[in-house]
C-alpha cells in the first residue's frame, strides 16, 4: 500500500499511485471519494501516446501532492525531452495541474489525454461488492464531460473540464472533450512550458456540491494553507533530540489536521474523522478517544466532538439502527447505501463504549479547559448517557453493560472496539454467546460515573445525584473486582458470557482497566506485569491478545496485531496506578516503531516478536492516516511528561525512557493560559 | 403513537418543555403535498417549547415531502433521516434544526429494547 499517494480534506479524498493516476481496485478503494461515494474510479493521463514514468514524488500538505514525471520511452525508461510537474489538490473539487517543460531545441506537438471513468461506488460496496441499482448518465456540455448516477432521486455527478491556461497562444492549442475522458492539443515551443488544469467537481442532486444539496452552509474558512499554518501555530512545540519522537509528533499533528472533518450539523467545528480510506466519516468511539488524546494539544477538538455527537444522540429504540435513548452513535454515512436502508448508518449505534466514553470526555475536557459553559450546555445529553448505561446498556439487569445487535445480519457483533467478529474469544479459543459484557466497558462505565459525580457537584448543583453516582461507581467496582478477576490466572476475564461466566482471554483490555481506575490497588501489579509479560508485550507495544491463547495470530485484526491507540490508553493506565517505568516502556517502543512507519503510525501492525524481524510489520489493511494512532503519539507524550491539570495548574511528573535527554513542550494550552513543561 | 403529522406536531406543541430543544430557538416550516396541494406547517422554536401555525411564513428550515411521508414518519414506520438523503425529504436552510426534530418522531413501532432479547419481557409487555 506504500505505493499509494492519498490526499485528503474532510471526507473528500483521493487515492492514486506514484504518477497521480487511479485505476479502480476491487479491493482497495483508489479513486477520488466524497460523501463516502466513489466519484471517479479512472484518472489516466498520457501524453502523445504514452503513459508517464514516476521520478520523484513531493507529499506537500494532506491536501495536494506534487509528482515529477517523464513520458516513459519505448524502453520502458524515460523520455528526457520532457518534463511534467503533477500538482493534484483536493479541495471543495479535485484539481489536477499539469506544468509541461519542454528541454528540447525543437518545438513539440502534445497530445495530452485524459481518459476517466466512475462507477460512483459506495464506500461499502468496495469491500462487500454488490450490484449498482441505479443507471449511469454521461453527457458533454458546455465543453465539459458529465457522468452521473442515478437511483431514483438519489444523484451523484462529477463534471470534468479542463483550463487550457495561458502560456500557449489560444490559436495553437485546443481541447475537445468525449465522453471517455478528454484531449487537449498544443503546440510546444523550444525550452518553454504549458500549465494547464484538469479539473472534477463532485456534485449532488441540482448541480450543487453534495453538502448545499444536502441543505449544508458552505464551510467558512480560509484557504487550506492559512488553515494549516494556523493548526501549526496554536499546537504545542516540541523540542527533543529524540529524532523519531520529533518527526513522529509534526506527522502526528499533521495527520490530525487533514482528519478534521467538518460534519453538516458542527456549527462550523470539525472533529477527527477516523481514518483513511475506510473511516471517513464521524465514528462516536474514535472521535470521543482521538479528541481525550488531543486535550493537551487541541482541546478544540473535545468540544467540536462533544457538540456534534449531542444531536444524534439516540432517541428511541430502533432495531435497524441498534438505537436507544441516550446512546451515542457509532457511525454516520451519507453514502447510497445509508440512504436506501442496505446498510445502518444513518446513524448507526451499534458500539456500546461511545456512550459511557463521551461522559468520560467531556469532565476530561473541563479539567483541561476550565470551559464550565459547555458542562452547563450538555448537562442533559450527560445525564442521558448516564441514565443509559443503568437501563438500555444493562441488558441483563445485573449491574453491567451488556451488547447484543438487534440488527441483524448488517449491525456488529461485537459493539466494543475489537469489533471483528473473532475479537472477543475465551482462551481455548471459543466464542461466547450474546449478550456479552466486555471488561473495558465495566471500567469506562466506571470513570464515567465517578466522573458525572464531579460534574453534578461541580455545575449541576445537583449534590444528591452526585452522590448516588458515587455509590453506585464503588458498588460497580465491588462487584466487577469479584466477578471478573481470575484468581488462578492473576489478571480480569476479557467479558462476562451470558452464564455469568469468565471469558478467560488474556488480551490489552486488562490495560483499559487501568486507565478506568477501576482495578483494585492490590491487584495493579499483577496486572502491569502480564501487559509486560512476553506473551503481551512484543517489544513494539502490548498485542491485542497474548501468543498463549488458541486464537492469538501476530496479523488477527484484533486478536494478535499492536494497536497504537491501544498502547497510549495503557500507557496512560500504567502511569495512573504509579507504573512509570513501564509506560515508559511502551511509549518509546510505540515511538520507535512509528520510525518505520516515516512517523505515521498505522491503526495496527503485526503481533510478531521484535528480536525476530527487527522491524514493525504493518497490517496488510490497516488504515492509515489513523485519526487515534496519530493521537497516540499525544497521549504517549503527556505520559512521559506526566501531565496532569490540578486545580488552575498545570502539573509535570515526568518519567522518561531511557535514551532521552531532553524534552521541553512549549505553549501547552489550558485553563492556565499557555505553559511550558520539560523535563 | 400520533396517527398523522398533525396529531405528531399537536402533541408537540402540547408539551410544556422539550427538553431537547432547548438550546435552539428558530422557524421550520413543512411544506407538505398532498392530492397536488401544499399543506403549511410553520413552527418556532423558543426555549424548548414549539407553538404552531398554518401560515406559510418565511422560515430557516424549510422541508418540502409528501405529507404521507411524514404521516409515516409520525408513526415511526418511515425515518426522515434517509428520506433525507434520498431526497424524499428536501431540505432548505438550517440542517441543525431538521436534525433536532428528526430526533423526536419516534421509533419503528416493533423495535425492542434490548432486555427483550434476554428477559421474559415484564407482563408480556416491551
Amino acid at each position: 500500500m506504500s505505493d499509494l499517494v492519498r490526499i485528503l480534506d474532510g471526507n473528500s479524498f483521493v487515492v492514486t499511485d506514484r504518477r497521480g493516476d487511479f485505476s479502480a481496485s476491487p479491493t482497495f478503494p483508489t479513486g477520488l471519494f466524497s460523501w463516502d461515494t466513489r466519484f471517479l474510479s479512472k484518472w489516466r493521463l498520457t501524453i502523445n501516446g504514452r503513459s508517464l514514468y514516476s521520478l520523484s514524488l513531493d507529499d506537500l500538505q494532506y491536501y495536494q501532492a506534487r509528482f515529477f514525471l517523464a513520458p516513459a520511452s519505448a524502453t520502458h525508461d524515460f523520455d528526457s525531452t520532457m518534463s511534467i510537474i503533477r500538482q493534484q489538490t483536493i479541495n471543495d473539487e479535485f484539481e489536477d495541474q499539469l506544468t509541461i517543460i519542454s528541454h528540447g531545441d525543437e518545438p513539440v506537438d502534445l497530445v495530452v489525454r485524459l481518459d476517466v471513468a466512475s462507477d460512483f461506488a459506495d464506500i461499502f460496496e468496495i469491500r462487500h461488492q454488490t450490484k449498482k441499482k441505479g443507471g449511469y448518465t454521461s453527457r458533454i456540455e458546455n465543453g465539459s464531460l458529465f457522468l452521473g448516477y442515478q437511483r431514483e432521486d438519489f444523484h451523484r455527478e462529477v463534471m470534468i473540464s479542463c483550463d487550457l491556461g495561458s502560456e500557449i497562444d489560444p490559436g495553437n492549442c485546443r481541447s475537445e472533450v468525449d465522453l471517455d475522458g478528454l484531449t487537449a492539443t498544443g503546440r510546444l515551443e523550444p525550452k518553454k512550458m504549458w500549465v494547464l488544469k484538469l479539473r472534477a467537481a463532485m456534485l449532488g442532486p441540482g448541480r450543487r456540491t453534495v453538502r448545499a444539496s444536502l441543505g449544508g452552509t458552505p464551510r467558512r474558512r480560509p484557504s487550506l494553507a492559512e488553515d494549516l499554518e494556523l493548526w501549526f501555530d496554536n499546537a504545542p512545540r516540541l523540542e527533543t533530540d529524540h529524532e523519531s519522537l520529533a518527526g513522529t509528533y509534526r506527522r502526528s499533528i499533521a495527520d490530525l489536521a487533514a482528519l478534521r472533518y467538518t460534519p453538516l450539523v458542527s456549527a462550523g467545528l470539525s472533529v477527527p474523522a477516523a481514518g483513511l480510506p475506510w473511516f471517513m466519516t464521524i465514528f462516536g468511539r474514535d472521535s470521543i478517544i482521538t479528541s481525550f488524546q488531543a486535550l493537551p494539544f487541541a482541546p478544540q477538538l473535545a468540544a467540536a466532538t462533544i457538540y456534534t455527537l449531542s444531536i444524534p444522540q439516540g432517541s428511541r429504540l430502533d432495531d435497524f439502527r441498534d438505537e436507544e435513548p441516550g446512546k451515542v452513535l457509532h457511525e454516520f454515512r451519507y453514502g447510497e447505501s445509508a440512504a436506501f436502508e442496505e446498510q445502518p448508518h444513518t446513524p448507526y449505534y451499534g458500539s456500546a463504549d461511545a456512550t459511557p466514553l463521551y461522559v468520560v470526555l467531556m469532565d476530561e475536557y473541563e479539567r483541561w479547559t476550565g470551559d464550565a459553559a459547555m458542562v452547563h450546555r450538555f448537562e442533559r445529553e450527560a445525564r442521558a448517557a448516564l441514565d443509559w448505561i443503568d437501563t438500555y446498556g444493562d441488558a441483563m439487569g445485573n449491574g453491567y453493560i451488556w451488547y447484543q445487535r438487534r440488527s441483524a445480519p448488517r449491525g456488529l457483533q461485537n459493539q466494543c472496539w475489537k469489533d471483528s467478529d473473532d475479537g472477543i474469544c475465551y482462551r481455548d479459543g471459543r466464542l461466547p454467546g450474546f449478550p456479552r459484557a466486555t471488561c473495558e466497558l465495566q471500567g469506562y462505565a466506571y470513570d464515567a460515573k465517578i466522573r458525572g459525580a464531579r460534574l453534578a457537584r461541580e455545575f449541576w448543583g445537583d449534590p444528591a445525584y452526585a452522590e448516588r453516582l458515587e455509590r453506585e461507581a464503588a458498588d460497580l467496582k465491588q462487584r466487577f473486582n469479584r466477578d471478573f478477576w481470575i484468581e488462578r490466572h492473576g489478571y480480569y476475564a476479557l467479558a462476562l458470557d451470558t452464564n455469568g461466566d469468565q471469558v478467560d482471554a488474556l488480551a490489552s483490555n486488562i490495560g483499559h482497566l487501568l486507565w478506568s481506575g477501576i482495578v483494585d490497588e492490590s491487584r495493579a501489579d499483577q496486572v502491569a506485569r502480564h501487559l509486560m509479560s512476553p506473551e503481551l508485550f512484543s517489544g513494539w507495544g502490548v498485542r491485542t491478545l497474548a501468543t498463549d491463547q488458541a486464537r492469538y495470530n501476530p496479523i488477527g485484526y484484533h486478536i494478535g496485531t499492536v494497536w497504537p491507540f491501544d498502547n497510549s490508553l495503557i500507557a496512560w493506565g500504567l502511569r495512573r496506578y504509579g507504573f512509570d517505568r513501564e509506560s515508559a516502556r511502551i511509549a518509546i517502543a510505540v515511538i520507535e516503531a512509528a520510525g518505520y512507519f516515516a512517523g505515521r503510525l498505522p491503526e495496527a501492525f503485526g503481533g510478531y516478536e521484535r528480536d525476530l524481524t527487527r522491524y514493525p510489520v504493518e497490517y496488510p489493511t490497516a488504515c492509515s492516516p489513523q485519526a487515534w494512532s496519530a493521537g497516540a503519539t499525544l497521549l504517549l507524550l503527556r505520559a512521559m511528561l506526566g501531565l496532569e491539570p490540578v486545580g488552575d495548574q498545570l502539573v509535570s511528573r515526568p518519567s522518561l525512557p531511557d535514551g532521552f535527554d531532553r524534552l521541553v513542550l512549549r505553549n501547552v494550552p489550558g485553563r492556565w493560559g499557555r505553559k511550558d513543561v520539560s523535563a | 403513537m400520533s396517527a398523522s403529522i398533525e396529531e405528531f406536531l399537536g402533541e408537540l406543541a402540547d408539551c410544556p418543555y422539550l427538553q431537547r430543544l432547548a438550546r435552539v430557538d428558530g422557524t421550520v416550516r413543512l411544506d407538505l403535498t398532498e392530492d397536488g396541494q401544499i399543506h403549511h406547517w410553520h413552527i418556532t422554536i423558543t426555549s424548548g417549547k414549539i407553538t404552531l401555525s398554518r401560515e406559510n411564513r418565511p422560515a430557516d428550515c424549510v422541508l418540502h415531502g409528501d405529507k404521507a411521508l411524514l404521516d409515516a414518519a409520525a408513526r415511526g414506520e418511515r425515518n426522515l433521516t434517509t428520506a433525507w438523503l434520498t431526497r424524499n425529504l428536501v431540505l432548505e436552510g438550517r440542517v441543525e434544526l431538521f436534525r433536532l426534530l428528526e430526533r423526536l418522531f419516534p421509533g419503528p413501532p416493533a423495535a425492542r429494547n434490548p432486555r427483550d432479547l434476554v428477559l421474559p419481557p415484564p407482563g408480556g409487555q416491551s
